[in-house]
Parts: C-alpha cells; sequence; structure tokens
C-alpha cells in the first residue's frame, strides 16, 4: 500500500514537471520566434545598401543635393547594375557634384581642371534622364550662369 | 507431490479434484487464488514501472528540447544584437582576402586624386577603420587624411545648400568643418609634436598639396575668402573658424534661400 502511494505521488509528481517543462518550451518557442525576427531584421539592417531607391528620389525631389552626394558616394561602393530612377538620381548626384567642384575651379581659375567638370556635368545630364529638371535648380544653388 | 487429505491418494497442486476418490483439492484452490494474486500484483508493478519509465523519458526528452531550444535562442539573440560586429568582422576578413584587387583600386582612386571615393571606398570595406588590422598599415595616412577631406567637402556641400527651413543646421556644418579642418591640417602639417611628425611624414607630398589645395579652393569659392583669408584659416582656433564661417555665410546668403 505504502509503496502504491509512493508511486501515484511519484507519477503526480512527473506529470507536473512535464506541464512545467511543457509551459518553459512553448515560452521558449516563441522567444525563439521573435528572435529569429529580431535576427533577421537586424542582419538586412547591418548588411542593406545605405541609400534605397525611394530615399535618393526624395532628396532629388527636396532638392537636398548635399545629402544626395554623401548618400550617392555610400551607395555607389555597394555597385550592383543601375537602372530606372536609382540610376537618374545617381546622374543628379554627379550633375552636383561636377557643378560644385566646376564652380570652384572657375573661380580659381583652374581652366583645365573647370574643363574636366564641366564635362563631367554633360555626361551626367545624360544619365539624369526625366531628372534633367533638377539642373537648373543646381545652377541656381551653386549660382552658376 | 502432495497427498489427498481423504484418501491419501498422489495428488499436485494444479488438480482442483482427487482423481482417485474425487473429492475437492482445498489447497489448489488456495494456490490458483495465489497465483491470481501474484498475477495480479506483477501486472500493477510491471505497468507501475512502465508509467514511471515512461514519463521519465518525457522529462529526459522535455529536458533535451529545452536545452536546445535554450541555445538557439542565446544563438539568435548574440547574432541579433552584434550583427554590427559581425558585419565588421566579415567585412575585414574580406578585405583582407581581396586585399590585392582592393589596392588595386585604391591605387585607381589616387591616381584619379578622387579622394572622396578612396575614402568612400575604405569605409566601405572597412579598410583602415579603427580595430582593423596592419594589412593596409602604408595607406593609414592616406585614408585618415581623405576621410577628413571627405566630411569637410560633404559638410560645406550642406552649408551651402541650406535653405532657410533648416538654418539652424548650419551651426553644426560649420563646427563639423572647422574640427575636419583641424584633423586633416594635423595629418597635412604636424607640426605638434616629432612623433606625430614621423607619423605622417610618408605621406604623398602631391596627395598633400591636391588636398590642401582643393580645400582651399572651395573655402575661397563658397565662402568668400580672399588667399590671405584661406591661409590664415590655418591658424584660427575652432571657435574662431566658426565665428569666421558664419559671419562670411550671412554674406554668402546661406540658410536664407527659400526652396
Amino acid at each position: 500500500m505504502v509503496n502504491l502511494k509512493n508511486k501515484r505521488k511519484q507519477i503526480r509528481k512527473q506529470s507536473r514537471a512535464l506541464l512545467i517543462m511543457n509551459l518553459v518550451i512553448i515560452a521558449l518557442c516563441l522567444a525563439l520566434f521573435g528572435g529569429i525576427i529580431l535576427m533577421f531584421q537586424e542582419l538586412q539592417y547591418a548588411f542593406a545598401r545605405p541609400a534605397q531607391t525611394d530615399w535618393l528620389e526624395s532628396e532629388v525631389r527636396n532638392e537636398d543635393y548635399a545629402y544626395l552626394v554623401a548618400n550617392y558616394h555610400e551607395d555607389k561602393q555597394y555597385g550592383g547594375i543601375l537602372s530606372g530612377t536609382r540610376k537618374e538620381c545617381y546622374g543628379v548626384a554627379e550633375y552636383f557634384e561636377a557643378a560644385f567642384m566646376y564652380q570652384a575651379f572657375s573661380e580659381a581659375g583652374d581652366t583645365e581642371r573647370a574643363a574636366r567638370e564641366k564635362e563631367k556635368m554633360d555626361v551626367a545630364y545624360e544619365e539624369m534622364g526625366e531628372w534633367n529638371i533638377a539642373a537648373d535648380s543646381i545652377r541656381e544653388q551653386l549660382g552658376l550662369d | 507431490m502432495m497427498k489427498c487429505k481423504y484418501c491419501g491418494g498422489n495428488l499436485t497442486l494444479e488438480q482442483a479434484y482427487c482423481p482417485h476418490c474425487g473429492r475437492p483439492n482445498e489447497e489448489a484452490e488456495q494456490h490458483v487464488r495465489d497465483m491470481e494474486h501474484y498475477k495480479n500484483n506483477f501486472e500493477d508493478t510491471r505497468s507501475d514501472v512502465y508509467e514511471v519509465a515512461e514519463k521519465n523519458t518525457e522529462i529526459m526528452s522535455h529536458t533535451v528540447i529545452i536545452t536546445v531550444l535554450v541555445i538557439l535562442c542565446v544563438i539568435v539573440f548574440v547574432v541579433a544584437t552584434h550583427s554590427w560586429s559581425i558585419r565588421r568582422e566579415l567585412l575585414q576578413l574580406d578585405s583582407k582576402i581581396r586585399q590585392g584587387s582592393y589596392v588595386e583600386q585604391m591605387e585607381q582612386y589616387l591616381e584619379d586624386e578622387d579622394y572622396i571615393e578612396f575614402s568612400a571606398f575604405c569605409d566601405r570595406h572597412y579598410i583602415g577603420a579603427y580595430g582593423s588590422d596592419d594589412s593596409y598599415e602604408d595607406y593609414r595616412l592616406l585614408i585618415d587624411a581623405s576621410g577628413d577631406y571627405r566630411y569637410i567637402y560633404e559638410n560645406l556641400m550642406k552649408a551651402v545648400t541650406t535653405d532657410s527651413n533648416r538654418s539652424d543646421m548650419l551651426y553644426i556644418y560649420y563646427q563639423s568643418i572647422a574640427e575636419y579642418y583641424g584633423r586633416l591640417e594635423q595629418i597635412l602639417q604636424p607640426v605638434d609634436n616629432e612623433y606625430m611628425e614621423q607619423q605622417y611624414q610618408e605621406l604623398p607630398e602631391d596627395k598633400k598639396e591636391d588636398m590642401e589645395a582643393n580645400v582651399k579652393i572651395l573655402l575661397q569659392t563658397y565662402f568668400g575668402m580672399t588667399q590671405e583669408e584661406a591661409e590664415d584659416f590655418d591658424t584660427m582656433s575652432n571657435a574662431q573658424k566658426i565665428v569666421f564661417m558664419e559671419e562670411k555665410g550671412e554674406v554668402m546668403g546661406y540658410g536664407k534661400s527659400e526652396k
């Protein structure tokens, strides 16, 4: 009788332990699920390109050319095939940068380097596609004739 | 073997009746009852043992599952919280493996006098950054100098294109220009002490002159400085540089335009 009682007690204990363990497993599964989502988000953030196309486009639209150039330099190093809006935004950044330096070299009387920058401006203008309307605002911002 | 208590004939425990006199064998009845009792006890014990063993196995398997889950959770959270370190380590490893082609690319940028792309390339591949190894030691000074040059250049652009909506940012841009200008000057014209002079003496002279000349041209163009003022700019403290740029920027109309 005593043995049977002990056995029942032991089985009850084991059942309780199993219930607790099941709850722990559920909690761990939830934590793991959340952790995996967080991990992928963090990894994606860490390894993603620094500038998304819509950022670049919004910088062109808002005439934030200096920020566009900074993002362009960072993003350009990630390589990849350029097309569509991204390519046009790159064109605007290149145009602004060349115009910025053209203005500086022209005023300093360095005609050789100014001519090189002018060439870059012309090439970039072709790249700008539909965004070539930005060229006027760039020239205006930099005080270029 | 036993004897019948009525006729004395030979009997076995399994025989319920005496084969000689036909009377019931009481001990056989008791024996059957005992056997049944023992059998039941045995079955009970066996099922208890099975039940306990089964539960123990379940507990064991649950323990293993919990251990694996805890390990996975730890791995996932460590990866999630160290994603930037992982990226850095991978990039550093990559820049070590591909050192030959990267050096070639860096040389190309230097030959083209494209210090901005040179700096962006080094940033992208974590070359020469804090904590990196000495694989690119020969380029460390150029990496530092081109980084400072790039930040002057970018902040100058930001100042020039600042409109009235963001005029409060101008001070930050001027502050950054002054700070990075000071750092660049320390690399290009090390006068503080012998140690720095030795550290920076290997910087190629043509690159030094080029970067310095470009910065001066930009200051003269976009802050309306005379050549003398651009030369004096070197000797100013950071605070003086900021005040000077504020005065010049005011004249140039930075932070006043409407979009």
